[in-house]
């Protein structure tokens, strides 16, 4: 980070605005697909998602771009819950020299440099304060995805300029995601396929990728002259 | 009246340890497309540096015109570097920690690499930036304006607005310090910590340096100890002037041991051949180092002197001297 | 970002009959939004303008501020513990700067910002993947790299019962609790080990001689062995000798007293075999052969005495070598040797001089008990002679005697230079030159290091560089001495006993090996059957002696092991690992970082990190005290190790209440101890006194001479705070923390705590004596039969052992993996270019590493950096493949009974061998390197 702003990379030469979104049908949907997700991978020594899990797992039918989101919470509810922690801890948080999956972005993209910076501007922008005990993960998963759900969360219920929540969705879920989960899930079905959490990062992908292209296909106009992926 | 910021780098003190690169680092090309940048890094001398084998790319000025320059591929500045921490556990008595891909060239490939032949070997470490030249090639070389020289104190800047990319920068620098950022699709490099500078707080490289070796200051301050250094006692010399960007970046030259003679009794010969140093530094640096010699000599007599003074630093704040920068 | 095509599918699958019902459940439902990780928020802001995002460059325009900037450091045995500023914004450490406030000692240069590149990596590196953020088990085979996650409570739980399980069997002493380089030093940290071991009798290696660092060759001669001042006392010397050592490399924070130095007058030598960084910019480079370096010193004390350069009446006062010696038996002319004296006494005391002034036999002052002369080393009237032959009536007869100077002169001519030449590698002219150089500089020093401890016959090493220092009047003076360590007096084992008593069981790394990882075996196989038997047999004599104590009755059964890598650095590598690691039943690691040693434990703790503890640091190379502070909590569920120690005091004596274990009977030197663990976690907090770590720097501000006494949050919020009595670069103050018993012996007269009670170059132990060690003399390093390459080793530039040496950035700025310098005609001659995989290797094993060549490496020999984590060496095995030293336990290091000489941990025992060992190398086949990214 620097001490003033230097590093300014080119702006859009357009204004982007959103056309073909019907708040009522998806803002909420999205908002708890997300939240759903964050919570799915969420380290279950830290916290308990049952609720959450529980209420979904009983609707019908909660599908969302293909995805039985219902399935998947009550398959997680399924597994014994000490093996269910045993495999996140083994997959994301121990190892002989650190886990074999990376459940942080920085650790994932070692190489890449301001990926903390950009997540936490990110969160300041939007008030999103993560508890002290969790401060040292901004790029936790779950976090990231919990903010993606906190950002859904704010377009469904504020009155005025949806826009700003929107725009931010996508520029975050362009930065921080969408790369990553097609990654994330690879790395799983490498160490541990037909696993709880192999499923996960598998519909995880299908959501975030599919969920990325819809939000894209409701901003106009988008940049046209090359692309900084 | 422009004025211009420069910097000492005493040879005779720099131990090769990088704090100064990795103060740049951590400070600056901390972002996507920077990984492999480094506006600041240290390189064995003798030996192809970082890049590697930029002192034979070109650029800088020849009669008066811009001589042509090679654009350095990213991978002449060496593999980037990230642990493969989660592959050691795929299969924990084959797989070894070490970097994703085999490194074979790094900007420090070199590190204590020595030339010559034993016991008369030699090396030493070359810290190098940007020198903010006072005739800087990148300058003239952008074709569209983009890169301006500051008039209050000659920090030498690309603009990342005005920046298209085309790269003229990056091949008319002779010391190959401007660095192509790929995501951005900009050219960047040292901006000699300007914002600190605004605060009267010197470079990083040179405040964080542990070495104590660095001095920066104004060229026209005559009561600081760059001016001294550069014009009075004429030690502090200049990186390859030959390539006539006139830098302002100036280096005190090494006297390392003297050599060995072939019967194992120390000569009176310098290690380091002169005619290396001529490369480096020019004609100029025979005079240089005659006059640390002699300096040291008196202080071995017991003797005063004002240059040994200045580069012992005993005060290291002294060793930086800027004023506010922001001029009425 | 990417183009996309227009009409994705929107989330819900269009026109689904349980569409309208699905979300009228949804919004039904409990709160729409759940924060796991955060609390809940405020009601959604309403962005205005200003607040409004339209594009990514928004976040950015805010001015980056920071939350808060912490004083802080790290706390790892550099001993640099530079003073930092920490910047924290949301909980996350961003970067540090150096604080830049040190002042100066004396009228030396100031001490400048100090600091180093892997402190200014340290922000980066402790998120790294390597860091241990969760207590863990290990699931199956020990290395099998199959680990679990538990709980803290389940750990400490299963670990206690194990503990306990093993105390009520075999007694506490088959549980060992070593410490290391990432705790060590940290004085809170070390004062909570200290503690526990105290409290529950486990055995604590000291890590001095473990790791070769034990100057056992100053203990012998001055009775102590911390001599060292402040980094700025070079500049005070007019020569330095920077001699087993390389500061350009392993003191960069303070490396440019040596350059200022030079550029002030003083003559700056290096001497190394190989051109290091430091040489690079001395005056003088001499390059002696590995192993040959005390040859050189006794050839520069041949010179010394030839020309008549050593300072008489110096040495007349403060050594022993005026002291008269016995012709026939060598031994020192001794009370008991009279027939007249009626006061001799039969401790040993009293040793005889002969005086000029009256031409006769006489006490010599500072020796002996009982008599006023005793007190001081004062002459007085009385002028010993350094050089004569004489008779004097003994018990039995006349007895023929001379002076230690006289024997010394004939040692020193064994070394004369031109006889040195050849062995050395040093031309004799450049001998006699560094000899004049040092003998005429007022004062002069030698800046040495560890590096002189880790030769089997480092302690002659260390002796002959004091006897240097001494014959020419310079031990004592500001810019004179030995540089090699000094410790502060702080009150940590005071801390340990408070309340308690001392019920500590402290012993010597080496001889603990020695008696659990089949030693003598290794040194079978390496060095032969007669030298094996040779060491063996004094090893044992010294125990029935009761020289030294036995450590193989019970046996060892478990071990903690804190911040300390062992299967890193052990002297025989894997094979330590096989031969007394694996044997333990359970081994725990307490570790901020991932390693060799952890990754084969069966319980893995995880530490705090330097940035995220509190505690304090004294280190004699500065004269101030730095603190560490917690400038965010630790990372995960890591704890620092005062909340470490005390978690498995509670969970011991929780344990041992439910499970009804009552007194445990011990014996600790002699004495009989007994133990209530029951009572550990109230022991071990002073009954609820200390609470944190904090607490526990309070009590070592307030009970330790020099440091200004200030509350813990006062030196936190300086972050450095200068030590009383400091001003000058030598600890010469008795009020200060580092102060030196030196300066009282030379200043003020009073007698070493040795034998003689003087400066003791003539050591007449029995056993010193069958080896022809009474005085320094060159001994020839060992070697493997076959193997013609020294290997030489150093502490590194880019980690402090293995911390930071895996740290992605400072990796790209080496060769991205473990490289071996080597010189480029030995490389030739293998078929051996720059980048090649090499294979080094002897009879004991071998390990790959890449080939770096390098004019500056002396031919026949191998330079590697160390602290490479065996984790990044192919098979896991690093450079300690080949090293096969461990258990050259020197004779003369395992003899008692004579003042100095004897077991003391920490001061006298055996130091661990490293360097006596020799390998080859050759290109690595294609089989190694097949498969691996080209």
């Amino acid at each position: 980070m620097t001490p003033d702003s230097l590093t300014i990379t080119p702006t859009n030469d357009s204004e982007r605005y959103i056309q073909d979104r019907d708040l009522n049908l998806t803002a909420a949907v999205r908002c708890k697909s997300y939240g759903l997700f964050s919570s799915l991978l969420a380290s279950s020594h830290e916290i308990d998602v049952g609720k959450q899990l529980r209420e979904v797992a009983g609707m019908d039918n909660f599908c969302v771009y293909g995805i039985d989101l219902g399935a998947l919470c009550g398959t997680y509810l399924s597994v014994d819950k000490l093996a269910r922690k045993n495999e996140y801890s083994r997959l994301f948080e121990i190892g002989d020299s650190g886990p074999p999956v990376a459940i942080r972005e920085q650790q994932q993209f070692g190489q890449i440099s301001g990926i903390r910076e950009d997540l936490v501007r990110f969160y300041e922008f939007f008030d999103y304060k993560i508890h002290q005990h969790y401060a040292w993960a901004p790029d936790h998963i779950s976090v990231i995805l919990e903010f993606t759900h906190l950002l859904c969360y704010y377009e469904s219920v504020v009155s005025e300029d949806q826009l700003s929540y929107q725009l931010a969705q996508y520029d975050f879920v362009s930065r921080h995601l969408v790369d990553w989960a097609p990654i994330f899930a690879d790395l799983i079905d490498n160490v541990q396929p037909d696993s709880l959490y192999a499923d996960i990062a598998r519909s995880l992908c299908l959501f975030i990728t599919r969920d990325h292209e819809w939000q894209a296909s409701t901003i106009f106009p988008m940049e046209r002259s090359g692309d900084n992926g | 009246m422009a004025r211009q910021v420069a910097m000492v780098i005493d040879l005779n003190k720099c131990i090769g340890c990088h704090t100064c690169t990795t103060a740049c680092k951590s400070l600056w090309t901390d972002e996507p497309g920077q990984e492999y940048m480094l506006w600041h890094n240290v390189e064995t001398k003798p030996g192809p540096g970082y890049p590697e084998n930029w002192e034979a790319s070109g650029g800088g000025w020849e009669n008066g015109q811009l001589k042509p320059g090679q654009l350095m591929s990213k991978e002449s500045h060496g593999t980037e570097c990230s642990v493969n921490h989660e592959a050691v556990f795929f299969d924990a008595s084959e797989i070894r920690l070490r970097q994703d891909e085999k490194m074979k060239v790094g900007s420090n490939w070199n590190e204590d690499s020595s030339s010559g032949e034993y016991p008369n070997n030699y090396h030493f470490y070359l810290p190098r930036l940007c020198n903010h030249c006072t005739k800087p090639s990148c300058l003239e070389a952008c074709p569209v304006r983009a890169i301006y020289k500051r008039e209050e104190d000659g920090v030498v800047l690309i603009d990342q607005d005005k920046c298209q990319g085309l790269r003229a920068c990056n091949t008319a620098c002779p010391y190959k310090k401007i660095y192509y950022n790929h995501v951005t699709k900009k050219s960047q490099k040292c901006i000699f910590c300007f914002p600190r500078l605004e605060k009267g707080e010197a470079p990083a490289c040179a405040k964080q340096c542990p070495g104590k070796l660095r001095f920066v200051g104004f060229l026209e301050d005559e009561d600081g100890p760059i001016h001294k250094l550069v014009y009075e006692w004429k030690v502090a010399l200049p990186l390859h002037p030959e390539y006539g960007t006139e830098p302002n970046v100036f280096y005190v030259p090494p006297i390392l041991p003297n050599a060995y003679d072939d019967n194992g009794d120390i000569s009176d010969d310098p290690r380091v051949p002169i005619e290396y140093l001529r490369q480096l530094f020019g004609e100029e640096v025979d005079g240089a180092l005659i006059t640390l010699d002699v300096e040291m000599e008196r202080k071995k007599q017991g003797k005063s002197s004002q240059l040994m003074d200045l580069l012992i630093a005993k005060d290291w704040k002294s060793m930086f001297n800027i004023p506010d920068v922001r001029i009425e | 970002m990417k183009r996309t095509q227009k009409m994705a599918s929107p989330p819900q699958m269009p026109a689904s009959k349980g569409r309208r019902t699905f979300l009228r459940q949804l919004l039904a439902s409990s709160t729409l939004l759940t924060l796991n990780h955060a609390p809940i928020a405020a009601s959604a802001p309403q962005p205005s303008g200003e607040k409004a995002y339209r594009n990514f460059e928004d976040i950015y325009r805010k001015k980056w501020t920071w939350d808060r900037v912490v004083r802080g450091t790290h706390g790892t045995n550099c001993a640099g513990n530079c003073a930092f500023n920490v910047y924290v914004k949301d909980g996350i450490v961003w970067r540090e700067e150096q604080q830049g406030v040190y002042g100066s000692s004396g009228d030396a240069p100031d001490y400048g910002p100090r600091g180093c590149q892997k402190g200014l990596r340290h922000s980066k590196y402790m998120y790294g993947s390597q860091r241990v953020l969760y207590p863990m088990k290990s699931i199956g085979e020990r290395g099998n790299g199959k680990w679990e996650r538990i709980s803290w409570h389940q750990a400490t739980t299963e670990i206690a019962d194990k503990f306990l399980d093993l105390v009520v069997a075999h007694g506490p002493e088959c549980i060992s609790y070593g410490s290391g380089t990432q705790m060590a030093l940290k004085r809170a940290s070390f004062c909570s080990l200290a503690r526990f071991a105290n409290i529950t009798g486990v055995t604590v290696p000291e890590f001095l001689s473990g790791v070769g660092d034990l100057p056992s060759g100053i203990q012998m001669t001055l009775g102590q062995i911390h001599t060292s001042d402040t980094m700025a006392a070079v500049y005070k010397s007019r020569c330095v000798l920077v001699w087993m050592s390389n500061p350009a490399v392993t003191r960069i924070p303070d490396a440019h007293f040596f350059w200022d130095a030079k550029y002030n007058g003083t003559e700056v030598i290096a001497i190394s075999p190989e051109f290091t960084p430091t040489a690079m910019h001395s005056s003088l480079w001499v390059n002696p052969k590995p192993g040959t370096d005390t040859a050189l010193a006794m050839a520069m004390v041949n010179v010394i005495l030839e020309e008549r350069l050593f300072k008489a009446n110096y040495i007349r006062e403060q050594s022993d070598l005026p002291l008269l010696v016995r012709m026939d038996n060598k031994r020192f002319l001794r009370a008991e040797d009279f027939a007249t004296q009626s006061d001799a006494t039969a401790d040993g005391g009293g040793f005889y001089i002969w005086d000029e002034a009256t031409d006769s036999v006489a006490r010599a002052p500072g020796s002996g008990t009982g008599n006023d002369q005793a007190a001081t080393l004062k002459l007085g009237k009385l002028r010993p002679a350094l050089e004569g032959r004489w008779r004097v009536q003994g018990l039995d007869g006349v007895i023929e005697v001379t002076t230690a100077f006289e024997l010394l002169k004939v040692r020193a001519a064994e070394h004369a230079p031109e006889l040195m030449s050849e062995l050395t590698g040093v031309n004799a002219n450049v001998i006699r030159k560094i000899a004049r150089t040092f003998a005429a500089a007022e004062p002069a020093m030698i800046f040495s290091g560890y590096a002189a401890c880790k030769w089997l016959h480092g302690d002659i090493l260390q002796r002959s560089m004091l006897l240097l220092l001494s014959l020419t009047g310079n031990i004592g003076p500001e810019g004179g001495g030995l540089q090699i360590g000094n410790s502060a007096k702080t009150q940590t084992m005071a801390f340990a006993f408070d309340g308690i008593g001392v019920a500590f069981r402290g012993i010597s790394g080496t001889t603990w090996d020695y008696d659990h990882a089949k030693m003598k075996q290794l040194n079978q196989e390496t060095y032969g059957k007669k030298l094996a038997q040779e060491f063996d047999d004094y090893y044992q004599e010294s125990i029935r002696k009761g020289w030294y104590p036995s450590h193989s009755s019970k046996g060892w059964k478990m071990g903690f092991f804190a911040g300390n890598n062992g299967a890193n650095w052990r002297a025989s590598g894997k094979r330590w690992r096989k031969s007394a690691l694996e044997e333990l039943e359970l081994i725990v690691s307490l570790v901020p970082d991932a390693g060799v040693t952890s990754h084969y434990s069966d319980y893995v703790l995880p530490i705090a990190h330097h940035y995220e503890r509190a505690d304090m640091m004294l280190q004699s190379r500065t004269p101030y005290v730095q603190v560490l502070d917690v400038a965010v909590p630790p990372l995960g569920e890591a704890v620092d190790d005062w909340e470490a120690n005390r978690l498995l005091a509670e969970a011991i004596g929780r344990r041992a209440k439910e499970r009804g274990i009552g007194i445990i009977d011990d014996v600790i030197d002699g004495r009989r101890v007994q133990r209530d663990y029951r009572r550990c976690l109230e022991l071990y907090t002073m009954n609820g006194k200390i609470k944190s770590a904090k607490d526990v720097c309070q009590y070592i501000i307030d009970t330790t001479p020099g440091i200004p006494k200030i509350p813990f949050a006062e030196l936190a919020e300086k972050g450095v705070v200068r030590v009383n009595g400091s001003e000058r670069t030598t600890w010469d103050d008795k009020e200060t923390t580092y102060h030196s018993e030196v300066f009282e012996s030379v200043r003020d007269k009073v007698p070493y705590q040795t034998v003689s009670g003087r400066q003791s170059f003539y050591i007449d132990h029995e056993w010193f004596l069958e080896f022809d060690e009474a005085l320094p003399a060159h001994k020839k390093p060992l070697h493997n039969e076959g193997y013609p390459l020294r290997m030489m080793m150093g502490h590194a530039r880019h980690g402090i052992h293995s911390m930071w040496r895996d740290d992605s950035f400072l990796l790209s700025l080496q060769r991205g993996e473990p490289d071996i310098y080597i010189n480029p005609d030995d490389a030739a001659e293998r078929d051996v270019k720059d980048g090649d995989t090499v294979r080094i290797f002897n009879d004991a094993g071998e390990f790959f590493a890449m080939a770096h060549l390098s004019a500056g490496i002396q031919p026949s020999m191998l330079f590697m950096y160390h602290g490479w984590d065996p984790m990044m060496f192919r098979n896991r095995q690093n450079f300690g493949a080949v090293i096969s030293t461990a258990g050259l336990i020197k004779p003369t290091s395992m003899a008692g009974g004579y003042g100095q000489i004897g077991y003391k941990p920490a001061r006298f025992s055996p130091n661990q061998t490293y360097k006596d060992f020799t390998c080859d190398f050759e290109k690595a086949s294609e089989e190694v390197t097949a498969g691996e990214p080209a």
